[in-house]
């Protein structure tokens, strides 16, 4: 019993591991865009 | 909220849903294998995640080359956005693979590890993969880095077949459960598991599917990024 937990822990770890590294990498690069296309957008009024 | 991306959450949610109805089947409604020991049978249903994700992890390298080629004859990004985006998520799945694999092996062959074929051109794999990725850092140019890669990504995925046969062209210990020919006798599961089994496997696919939208949605958002840089000046 132990051994089939375990090894579905490890599938389960690995898959929400790779879900959350997704989300927080997706979500940096949201907001890394949104600060980008306002200095775009400032830069282009400034002009 | 965009169509695509209302559509892309509802599959995910679907995708979730069938990854949760395949561990009640594996957990609770697949039958016990005969001629266990009870320690086996339980380690027996590792089979019904373990397997999909070895599957899942070889489809999503197929994919990496079916990009990277796409990318050699197009010169399109988006094709290398689709071959890097599948390559992370078929190294997650070779890694979930080989960890479940080995406690099985423990119970089963009364070890965590051995060299044999399968698992032994199974870590070759992995390590391949590991290098694409830092091939993949060792260069700035995204033309550049992008046609490396593809090339890379080509040659990498001869591996693959070679870990698939591996267990039919040499002496193994590892078990075929998929069977080789026409004749259905050949097959490692009987055949009340074999459901549950095709199920788990429809429902990583769909998984699979569901990871490489929102992966390949994190290389068009760095796409746009490198965009606005450029009319910055960056």
């Amino acid at each position: 019993m132990t051994y089939l937990v375990g090894a579905y822990l490890i599938i389960w770890v690995v898959s929400f591991a790779l879900i959350l590294s997704m989300v927080f990498r997706q979500r940096k690069i949201d907001q890394e865009l949104a600060v980008l296309s306002e200095a775009l957008q400032d830069r282009e009024e400034g002009r | 909220m965009a169509r695509s991306y209302r559509g892309l959450l509802v599959l995910t949610v679907i995708a979730g849903l069938g990854i949760l109805a395949a561990a009640v089947l594996a957990l609770i409604v697949a039958p016990n294998a005969a001629g266990l020991t009870p320690n086996e049978m339980y380690a027996q249903r590792i089979i019904y995640f373990h397997v999909p994700c070895a599957w899942l992890s070889m489809l999503a390298f197929g994919v990496t080359m079916a990009g990277s080629i796409g990318y050699l004859v197009s010169g399109r990004r988006r094709w290398d956005n689709l071959a890097v985006s599948s390559a992370e998520i078929g190294i997650a799945f070779t890694l979930a693979a080989i960890a479940s694999g080995s406690i099985w092996a423990k119970p089963a062959w009364n070890t965590w590890w051995t060299w044999d074929p399968r698992l032994t051109t199974y870590t070759i794999v992995l390590l391949l993969y590991i290098a694409y990725f830092m091939l993949r850092s060792a260069m700035e140019d995204p033309a550049r880095r992008a046609r490396f890669a593809a090339v890379y990504g080509i040659f990498a995925f001869i591996s693959v077949p070679i870990t698939f046969f591996s267990i039919r062209w040499w002496k193994t210990i590892h078990p075929v459960l998929v069977a080789n020919s026409q004749n259905t006798e050949n097959w490692g599961l009987s055949a009340h598991m074999r459901p549950v089994f095709f199920f788990s496997l429809a429902a990583f696919t769909l998984f699979y599917v569901v990871l490489l939208l929102h992966r390949l949605r994190l290389e068009d958002t760095k796409e746009q990024v490198d965009e606005v840089k450029e009319g910055l000046g960056y």
